[in-house]
């Protein structure tokens, strides 16, 4: 059965949110400050709203990856409302409004290459024309690489994070050093002074990514050649798991 | 898809909270995260109150390898 996400990808001045922009910001701001109940209770009541329009890409997305050939390897989830930590942390980390913070809620959707995302991502782009897109991979960010499309699901902001599994075992890979070595600015490019290894190692292997998709998709690459080079990504990742261990 | 309520101890960087989440009961979790982020912040711990959703227990486990410590198993599914 077709699903349709009828409030989807509409231009972002139709389908107004309940909140103002002014109530959002002004709890933007509160949350700026020491925490309290209050300041947690409304981000949690804000963050409620996003519901209906998470699920509304989120059934869209299960379909389109349903009918689609592309979708029996893609690995999709989806988290619902940015946490407390993150979203203060963000707002703390940058001068971003809470009104202009778009991952509050949304999906990713990874993919077995570099092609295949490619692909998804035309196909999710006729699926929100009106999508803004991030590419990631171009402006690689400390050595994140992916690409994020931001679609407006009657009013709110849903985001979709598309990513090769390279791209997402790096992701993780640096979330968990960030959490191991107690250096949240990981993904900043804020490294941990006592241990300088980690942003080579990150660099390193981040790198080592972008060249093996880019052979992927060489229209001249070899089943065999590409396999040794799978191979030798995999061993990166294998030294920088080691690491993490040590 | 399953959604799953996930506490994370981010200093300890473990787990210190997982529950699917039943059909219908989705107010309830967002009631319990609140309450977890409520009593984080009495309790003075930098805890990441999330909700997660993923097609199984397996595959969230693949998706969010870093709140589970899979790196390895994440490792070995791109192989």
């Amino acid at each position: 059965m077709a699903v349709t996400d009828r409030s989807r990808d509409r231009p972002a001045s139709q389908g107004a949110p309940r909140w103002s922009r002014g109530t959002i910001d002004r709890l933007g701001e509160r949350l700026r400050r020491p925490l309290d109940d209050d300041s947690i209770t409304d981000l949690d009541q804000y963050r409620r709203t996003f519901w209906p329009a998470y699920r509304a890409v989120g059934d869209a997305l299960h379909g389109k990856l349903a009918r689609q050939e592309i979708g029996a390897s893609a690995e999709l989830s989806g988290r619902f409302g940015k946490s407390t930590y993150a979203t203060v942390a963000k707002l703390k980390r940058m001068s971003i409004r809470l009104s202009q913070m778009q991952d509050i809620a949304g999906y990713r959707i990874v993919l077995s290459s570099a092609r295949a995302a490619d692909d998804l991502l035309a196909e999710l782009q006729s699926l929100y024309p009106h999508a803004r897109r991030f590419d990631r991979r171009d402006s690689s960010s400390h050595g994140y690489r992916a690409v994020h499309l931001v679609v407006n699901s009657g009013g709110w902001p849903i985001e979709i994070q598309v990513r090769t599994v390279f791209q997402h075992l790096w992701a993780q890979l640096s979330e968990r050093l960030a959490d191991v070595l107690a250096a949240p600015g990981i993904k900043y490019g804020e490294y941990p002074t006592e241990y300088p290894e980690t942003e080579t190692i990150l660099a390193g292997v981040s790198a080592a990514v972008a060249r093996f998709e880019e052979y992927e998709k060489d229209p001249g690459a070899t089943s065999k050649r590409l396999a040794v080079r799978k191979n030798s990504l995999l061993k990166k990742f294998e030294q920088a798991l080691q690491v993490l261990e040590d | 898809m399953a959604l799953f309520l996930l506490s994370y101890d981010r200093l300890a960087a473990q787990v210190v909270e997982f529950a699917e989440v039943a059909q219908g009961q989705e107010q309830e979790a967002f009631d319990r995260r609140l309450a977890l982020e409520l009593q984080a912040l009495r309790d003075g711990l930098d805890l990441e109150v999330v909700l997660l959703e993923a097609t199984s227990e397996e595959r969230l486990r693949r998706t969010n390898a870093r709140y589970f410590d899979d790196l390895a198993v994440l490792l070995a599914s791109a192989r």
